[in-house]
C-alpha cells in the first residue's frame, strides 16, 4: 500500500481487516456495511491504527463523523498502540478539542465552542510539534504539544451510550499531494445517487 | 481579542473530565495551551471579549498577561510573573525589563516543549517528588538525570554543554536557548 490511504468500510468486518488494520490495547473497531462502528458490547473505548504503510512523523488522518452528538470519536496521528497514546481531533455538541491521550489520561490542548452538524469531515495534522484540527476543510484549531514526535495513524471511539459511525477514513503523510475534503455526493439521472472521493490519483 | 493567561489546570483527566484550564474552559470561547508535563499549571491563550477576560482574570489565581504583549515588563511585572512561574516548577530568573511579553512566551515554550517530550518518551513527569529547580545534575537519580538526556537529544537540543554541577534551573535553561520550532498559542503562531 502507499500514502494516503482510504478506507471506506464497505464490508461487514469484525473487527476491521487485520490486512490493513491493527489493534491496540483497547478493544477494537468493527464495520458493518458503510460505516464504521464502535465495538458496542461493553461500550469499551476503541481504537485501531492503519498497519498497511508507516506514515511519517508528518502527517494527517481524517474521517467523515455520520451520526451522533454527544458520542466521542475521531481521528487520530502520532498512535502507539501500548496504553495507546496518541492525539485526535473530536466534536460533540457544545466543544471541538484537540485531545493528547498519555498513559491513563487525557489532556485538552486546544477547544472551540464551534459546533457541528453530522456529517462532517474531520481531520487532524501533525507536522514537528504542531497540530492542527480541520473541519470540513476549514482550520478550526492549532496548538503547541511535543510529546509524541511520531507515531500511526487511524481511528479511536470512547465508551459511549450510542454508537458511534464513522466513514471515509483517510490518512497519510503531509506534503503528499492531497485535498481535505474527501468525500462528495452527486444526485445523478434516473433518481440515482452516491459519492466519490477525491485523491491525489483522481477521483474514484 | 487575545488574551493569554497563567491558571490552574482542573480535571481527573478522564474523557469527559479531561486535564483543561480552570475558568477559561468554562466559556464558549476558542483556546490553545501548554501543557508541562502534567504539573498543575498552564498558560492559555484564548479569544475573548472584554465581559469574558474581566470574568476570568477577577480570579485570585489567575494572572493576566497585558493586552500588548508587545510591550516591555515593568519591574513589578517581572517579579510578579517570576513569582508564578517558579512557583509551577518553571525557571524564571532569567526574565528581565528587557522582556516584551511576546519574547518571554516564545522563550516560555521551550521548557514546556522539554517537559512534553520527557513525558511522551518516558511516561513519567519530569518533576517527580523532590526534584527541584535548584538541584545539582549530580543530585538529580541516575535515571531519571538519563531520562533528560534522551528527551533532549530527541528534541534535536545539545546536551554536552550541560554539567554535572550545573542545577537543573541552569540545566533547563541551556536546552532552552537552542528551541528553534514554531510557538502555537491561542490558535495562532506567536
Amino acid at each position: 500500500m502507499t500514502l494516503p490511504a482510504t478506507y471506506s468500510f464497505t464490508t461487514t468486518e469484525n473487527p476491521l481487516s487485520a490486512t490493513y488494520w491493527t489493534e491496540t490495547a483497547w478493544a477494537a473497531l468493527q464495520a458493518a456495511t458503510g460505516y464504521c462502528k464502535v465495538v458496542t458490547t461493553g461500550f469499551a473505548n476503541s481504537a485501531m491504527y492503519w498497519s498497511a504503510d508507516t506514515p511519517d512523523a508528518a502527517q494527517y488522518s481524517q474521517l467523515v463523523f455520520t451520526t451522533g452528538s454527544n458520542s466521542v470519536c475521531g481521528p487520530i496521528v502520532r498512535l502507539t498502540a501500548a496504553s495507546p497514546t496518541f492525539y485526535c481531533a473530536y466534536a460533540e455538541t457544545g466543544a471541538t478539542r484537540i485531545l493528547r491521550k498519555y498513559s491513563g489520561s487525557w489532556t485538552a490542548l486546544a477547544s472551540s465552542s464551534a459546533s457541528f452538524s453530522v456529517p462532517e469531515i474531520l481531520k487532524i495534522t501533525a507536522s514537528g510539534s504542531t497540530l492542527t484540527y480541520f473541519a470540513e476543510g476549514s482550520q478550526l484549531l492549532q496548538a503547541t504539544d511535543a510529546a509524541y514526535a511520531t507515531g500511526q495513524i487511524g481511528i479511536f471511539a470512547a465508551a459511549g451510550a450510542v454508537e458511534n459511525t464513522l466513514d471515509d477514513w483517510e490518512g497519510g503523510n503531509l506534503g503528499s499531494a492531497y485535498t481535505a475534503a474527501g468525500v462528495e455526493s452527486f444526485a445523478g439521472v434516473y433518481g440515482r445517487s452516491g459519492q466519490f472521493k477525491r485523491t491525489p490519483a483522481g477521483i474514484l | 481579542m487575545k488574551k493569554f493567561y497563567v491558571v490552574p489546570v482542573i480535571g481527573t483527566g478522564t474523557l469527559q473530565d479531561n486535564y483543561r484550564p480552570k475558568y477559561i474552559s468554562d466559556y464558549p470561547i476558542t483556546w490553545s495551551r501548554w501543557d508541562y508535563g502534567q504539573m498543575p499549571w498552564t498558560i492559555v491563550g484564548a479569544e475573548v471579549d472584554a465581559a469574558t477576560d474581566a470574568a476570568i482574570s477577577a480570579n485570585p489565581d489567575c494572572y493576566t498577561l497585558p493586552d500588548n504583549i508587545d510591550a516591555n515588563l515593568s519591574p513589578a511585572q517581572v517579579t510578579a510573573i517570576q513569582n508564578k512561574l517558579e512557583s509551577a516548577n518553571l525557571p524564571a530568573e532569567w526574565v528581565t525589563t528587557g522582556f516584551t511579553w511576546r519574547t518571554l512566551l516564545k522563550f516560555l515554550v521551550a521548557y514546556f516543549i522539554i517537559a512534553q517530550r520527557f513525558q511522551g518518551l518516558h511516561s513519567e513527569v519530569l518533576f517527580t517528588s523532590g526534584i527541584t529547580l535548584d538541584m545539582r545534575i549530580n543530585q538529580i537519580p541516575v535515571s531519571k538525570r538519563n531520562k533528560l538526556t534522551t528527551a533532549a537529544e530527541h528534541l534535536g537540543l545539545d546536551t554536552s554543554g550541560i554539567q554535572p554541577t550545573d542545577t537543573l534551573r541552569v540545566a533547563l535553561k541551556k536546552l532552552a536557548v537552542q528551541w528553534q520550532g514554531e510557538v502555537i498559542l491561542g490558535n495562532e503562531a506567536l
